[in-house]
């Protein structure tokens, strides 16, 4: 990422695990990637808006996709993750999903 | 420089002169890119403008030749082309849509500011230069692989290096971008 900021790991919904013999779906998660274009106060402001992070929160993840290379910003069912993707791509951020 | 003050609902966007002109061209020219990703159709399907990128759907990922492209349509499973080519299959044509909306609605909104101007922009116009802005640079830095370095090399650039216009035009765009970003999120 490029240009300026202001802190922290992202945080992870943990689902409880059922019964093992049922094998449940693993969660899913969205990552977004670190790109050398993407403006820090963009990657941001994009966190914000489409997760309802608060400036604190979607800063602290922004901080982490450009120090650690890419962060976990969702977790869910395929389906929702998605979505996530979708949209983020949307906003030109460069986002997969894998099963946790 | 371009200048950005607030205003009830939106912003005030002040370009000086050779600016309108300057973005009115890079805007066209990501939106003509975008608007010719729509071969001609494979005998026997349907029209499908972007079937260059996702060939038939459920067929192993044919990315665009052009990385530019590649960009602005990511792969959503990363190791994993046909479920990619299956994901851009079903959302290329929609985040292609919206994309062209924005760049769209931006040349529009710049159509007759010249040779210098203020435009006054509202919270939604401000979002749809954001995301046409942000496709605008991300072609930019493919097509000049630009890494994060960008600014040094900038600094030290002999003022008749032939890079020098393109890279201060990708100066501007990231300027304006990020006085927006701040404008729009009230920071």
């Amino acid at each position: 990422m490029t240009a300026s900021s202001g802190a922290v790991a992202p945080e992870r919904v943990e689902r409880p695990v059922g019964d093992e013999a049922v094998e449940p779906d693993r969660p899913w998660v969205t990552i977004v990637w670190n790109d050398p274009v993407n403006l820090m106060s963009y990657v941001t402001y994009v966190f914000q808006r489409l997760f309802g992070y608060n400036r604190e929160k979607a800063t602290k993840l922004m901080l982490d996709v450009h120090h650690k290379g890419r962060a976990v910003v969702s977790t869910g069912s395929r389906e929702q993750m998605e979505h996530d993707v979708a949209r983020l791509h949307g906003a030109g951020l460069w986002a997969t999903l894998q099963q946790d | 420089m371009v200048r950005i003050l607030p205003r009830r609902g939106g912003v005030w966007l002040d370009l000086d002169r050779g600016e309108p002109e300057a973005l009115t061209a890079v805007f066209a020219d990501v939106r003509t890119l975008l608007a010719d990703a729509a071969p001609a159709p494979v005998s026997g399907r349907q029209d499908d403008p972007l079937e260059e990128l996702v060939g038939p759907v459920g067929a192993p990922a044919v990315i665009a030749d052009d990385p530019a492209l590649a960009r602005l349509f990511p792969d959503a499973y990363g190791g994993d082309p046909q479920a990619s080519a299956e994901f851009r299959g079903l959302t290329g044509s929609s985040l292609r849509e919206t994309k062209l909306a924005a760049l769209d609605a931006v040349l529009a909104d710049l159509h007759g500011v010249v040779p210098a101007g203020r435009l006054a922009l509202s919270g939604e116009q401000a979002e749809r230069w954001l995301a046409a802005l942000n496709d605008v640079r991300l072609v930019m830095g493919v097509r000049l692989q630009i890494d994060e370095d960008v600014w040094e090399e900038l600094e030290q650039m002999p003022a008749d290096d032939p890079r020098m216009p393109i890279l201060e035009l990708y100066d501007l765009l990231t300027v304006l971008q990020e006085r927006l970003v701040h404008a729009v999120a009230g920071w």
